[in-house]
């Protein structure tokens, strides 16, 4: 029982010989028994025996409580922990306490006007006042090592990259060869990446022995907003599209704002609910001559670090469309495209199925597969292998009389499968959301007028449309070589499954179909994100490449290092050795955003709140020392109670 | 009274002889007043009856037949012999003293002779019972100083040590009792009260005026309470061990309930009641007990 206990301030257990005065004056004060012989006895009956017995009890309990509340007394001062409690050591002097505060983006999370992180510097801060700063030592994000934590008074908390393992490990390790006995102390969030690259951390052999406090900072309801990717192209007219991604337990309210070069459109409303994955579409009838632009979310947010997207203007020459399946049935596609606003820029091809050659598909930027009844050779082999070439496909399910087993070929593929269901009466499209440019404005009475007659049901992916019993219309995903698909459930072209092309419906939907196609394909060029490392393709060059800002301030230059780290996101300009300088678009990390947090297994990590790590510093304990006082106040009151009852006797 | 300081209790205890313990109490008391106390026994007149043939001629009061040329007897209060009882309990508890007083039986026999002293001396017949369970020692009554001696000799011979039983002993003593009279009993009263009502009952009932004394020690009402008692009956051996919180309260109440039992009792009853302590002076005492033996003549 001893073993299991310590004290932080031992010198006062001296003061237990205090116990010794309590007994001292108890038995001091005791009645001397006087042996005397009485007239009679007759006038003590049995139940002055019992109230004496119960005085003589009451006397027992009152030396007890006395001695009790010295005891307490004495205990409170001498501060007692539970030896076997890790949390012991943050208050121990003997260990050297190292601190590392999790500086990755997830820590701008935003509660009550204060980041994750400021506030973890204030709790270190707090920290270093209840225990002595001596022997405290926090982690430098630049020097990328563990200075005292006097001379880190200075640092100020700012949002540095996912935590780079490497140097993180090399700085622990350097620590603990240091320290006779070392502590860690992390605060941290706890996302689940950076989750990952401190418990590698933690586990190496060298830190095996050392306790590992957690102090876990992770927002009770986390929600966000962030725009995912951004696209744009401008020809005689600016094409944004902005992918819009909210999570968490709320949605948005706020507003869009794009921005072309430093001219800013005006600021686009916008309202998301929870876990809604959309894409916003912008237009402005100027070209985009800056090259790059943003969009950027206004609004009530906690997490804003993700919320601006830069994007670099696309190529301007457009995108070919190859429309794979009865030609009779896809010419209404070809022709909704044509009759959409990119017309200009798109090369449109309609194709049966016997007549696709591979050079067609090799060079089609989007193929549309619909109403077909044998999957072609050429593309059968476009989908078993990865190109060179980035590409999109959009694949409509075929109707119950075409050709259900090329259908399922298809999407089999994509782990999907699909069962073509008819529906009676006919069901109708619901719009996913209100804020696309696409479908805003578009008159109810005309989505209600398309209707679909049979459908695939039990489509997986992200539905960008569903249908008015909540199953999805259309889907978003993605093969193993990671090429997006766009699967729609029902037919595209003249079919007896819908009546879509009968509809004003049909053009915006097949338009916003493309659009995000190529949003999707788009969004997937070579953005470098901020804060992770990225290859040097200058390696060991002779001249070196330049990194600019906008503003054409260098940034970087680029030759010897192997890897290199651009930590804030925004649109830069490359400046290669030999060639055209050209932008490049710096995104943030995503994984930054997704709010999946994961707390280290508790086998090694002691993981508590900021509270039970103040309560264990201030020799609180974690739960009975909470109540010490309160012990405290009742045993005075029980024993005046006691005295009380004696005095009225 | 200040110069009789020296008849306190304390001061009369080392005196052995209680013949001369009783002299010096009621000489003392007596040079203390300015009135004989034998006149609180009354040798007054109180009439004039016709002389009847056969009575002694010397009864005659000659003046008065001389004035009137009848022969009258002139009768006096004092002149009619008073039959007094002293009963003493001598039981065990009458042993019992605290703090250097005297105890209660030496203060009571003390008492007792005095009183015997007083009454032989103006001629009244005196008795002497002492009791415990029963009543073991009678002196019948007599007025001669023969019986004063030897109501002082059964007195210093006696001394206390049985169990109580107060109320049946007085009830015993009033079987035997032929003429009206006076009983004065001094005792602690450790008894059940109604018991002691119920002798005082019969008592009464033989036409004896009674004077009930209950001597008692001052600590036989209150306990020091910083102490713990280990008590012994000095009549039964039964031990107890209380603390002084625990004594003193449950004394305080027994006592109070047993003087109310008593004392009720003697209200209804008409007997003179009184509580004596043993630290009290014994000129006090005997005085308290004389005016009461005036209000009942």
């Amino acid at each position: 029982m001893l073993k299991t206990f310590g004290f932080l301030e031992p010198a006062f257990l001296w003061a237990l010989t205090f116990l010794g005065l309590v007994l001292l004056v108890h038995f001091l004060k005791r009645p001397r028994t006087l042996r005397l012989m009485f007239s009679t006895l007759r006038f003590f009956d049995e139940s002055a025996v019992a109230a004496n017995r119960s005085n003589r009890l009451r006397r027992l309990l009152l030396l007890f409580v006395r001695l009790a509340l010295a005891t307490l007394l004495v205990l409170l001062f001498a501060r007692p922990f539970i030896k076997n409690d890790p949390l012991r050591v943050i208050g121990d002097p003997q260990y050297e306490v190292f601190i590392w505060i999790d500086r990755t983006p997830s820590m701008e999370y935003r509660e009550n006007d204060l980041s994750i992180g400021e506030r973890a510097r204030l709790l270190v801060d707090s920290l270093a006042e209840i225990r002595s700063a001596a022997g405290m030592f926090l982690y430098d994000h630049d020097r990328r090592e563990f200075v005292d934590l006097e001379q880190a008074r200075e640092l100020s908390f700012s949002i540095r990259h996912a935590p780079a393992a490497a140097p993180l490990q090399q700085a622990c390790e350097r620590a603990v060869g240091s320290s006779k006995r070392p502590a860690f102390l992390i605060f941290s969030d706890f996302q689940s990446a950076t989750t990952g690259v401190l418990v590698e951390i933690m586990s190496s052999e060298a830190m095996k022995k050392v306790p590992v406090i957690g102090t876990a900072l992770t927002p009770k309801k986390p929600w966000n907003a962030a725009v995912a990717g951004v696209s744009g192209t401008s020809d005689r007219e600016t094409v944004i599209a902005a992918r819009l991604v909210t999570s968490g337990k709320r949605g948005f309210s706020g507003s869009c704002i794009a921005t072309i070069g430093t001219i800013r459109m005006p600021p686009f409303p916008c309202t998301l609910s929870s876990g809604i994955d959309t894409t916003v579409t912008m237009t402005a009838h100027r070209p985009g001559e800056a090259g790059w632009g943003s969009v950027t979310l206004r609004g009530d947010d906690p997490f804003a670090f993700d919320n601006t997207g830069h994007f670099v203007f696309g190529r301007s020459e457009g995108f070919s469309v190859l429309i794979v399946g009865d030609e009779a049935e896809n010419y209404p596609i070809a022709a909704a495209l044509r009759a959409s606003e990119e017309r200009r820029k798109r090369a449109i091809a309609v194709r049966a199925p016997d007549a696709v050659i591979s050079g067609a598909c090799d060079s089609a930027d989007l193929i549309i597969v619909n109403g077909y009844r044998n999957v072609a050779r050429p593309l059968e082999m476009l989908q078993n292998y990865r190109g060179s070439k980035k590409q999109a496909f959009i694949v409509a399910s075929a109707s119950s009389d075409s050709a259900p087993h090329a259908e399922a070929h298809l999407l089999h593929r994509l782990s999907i499968d699909a069962v073509p269901k008819k529906t009676d009466p006919p069901l109708n499209v619901a719009l996913p959301d209100t804020i696309s440019g696409l479908w805003r404005g578009f008159p109810s009475m005309r989505v209600a007028e398309a209707r679909v007659y049979e459908y695939a049901d039990g489509l997986k992916g992200t539905p960008l449309l569903l249908l008015t019993n909540k199953k999805p219309l259309v889907v978003a995903t993605s093969d193993a070589f990671g090429r997006p698909w766009i699967v729609a459930a029902t037919p595209l072209g003249v079919t007896s499954a819908n009546n879509l092309c009968e509809t004003g419906f049909y053009v915006p939907f097949i338009d916003r179909l493309v659009r995000s196609a190529r949003s999707a394909l788009e969004g997937r060029n070579e953005a470098w994100t901020a804060g992770a490392a990225i290859k040097n393709p200058w390696y060991n060059s002779r001249v070196p490449a330049r990194l600019l800002g906008t503003d054409n301030t260098l940034i970087l230059q680029l030759q010897q290092q192997p890897s290199f780290v651009v930590e804030l996101p925004g649109v830069y300009t490359v400046v290669p050795p030999a060639g055209t300088p050209y932008l490049q678009v710096v995104v943030p990390d995503t994984l930054e955003s997704r709010l999946d947090y994961r707390l280290p297994a508790a086998d090694r990590w002691t993981v508590v709140s900021p509270q039970e790590l103040f309560a264990s510093m201030e020799g609180r304990g974690r739960s009975l020392w909470r109540l010490a006082p309160l012990l405290l106040l009742g045993l005075l009151l029980f024993s005046e109670l006691l005295l009380r009852r004696g005095k009225q006797r | 009274m200040s110069h009789l300081s020296f008849l306190d209790p304390e001061h009369v205890a080392p005196i052995r002889n209680l013949n001369l313990r009783a002299k010096l109490i009621v000489e003392g008391m007596i040079a203390g007043l300015h009135k004989s106390p034998y006149h609180g026994f009354s040798a007054e007149f109180s009439e004039y009856r016709p002389y009847q043939t056969g009575e002694s001629a010397r009864a005659i009061d000659w003046r008065k037949y001389a004035k009137t040329d009848r022969s009258y007897v002139r009768l006096f209060e004092d002149e009619t012999n008073l039959f007094a009882h002293l009963m003493i309990d001598k039981s065990a508890s009458m042993g019992f003293s605290a703090e250097g007083r005297m105890n209660k039986f030496d203060y009571a026999r003390t008492l007792a002779a005095s009183i015997a002293w007083i009454l032989i001396r103006q001629r009244d017949a005196v008795a002497l019972a002492a009791f415990d369970e029963r009543v073991s020692t009678y002196l019948p009554p007599r007025s001669t100083n023969l019986q004063l001696k030897n109501i002082l000799t059964v007195l210093e011979r006696t001394v206390a040590g049985a169990p109580t039983r107060c109320g049946a002993s007085i009830d015993r003593l009033a079987r035997g009792l032929r003429r009206r009279g006076l009983t004065i009993i001094l005792s602690d009263l450790f008894d059940d009260p109604r018991d002691i009502v119920q002798g005082l009952r019969h008592l009464r009932f033989k036409r004896q005026d009674v004077l009930l004394l209950w001597v008692i020690d001052p600590q036989e009402r209150d306990f020091p309470r910083h102490r713990t008692y280990h008590l012994r009956d000095m009549e039964t051996g039964r031990t107890l061990l209380l603390d002084g919180h625990t004594a003193s309260r449950f004394l305080r109440d027994g006592v109070a309930r047993h003087y109310s039992g008593i004392e009720a009792g003697c209200r209804e009853l008409k007997v003179d009641f009184a509580v004596i302590e043993t630290d009290e002076p014994f000129v006090h005492a005997l005085l308290r007990v004389l005016q009461t033996r005036r209000r009942l003549c």
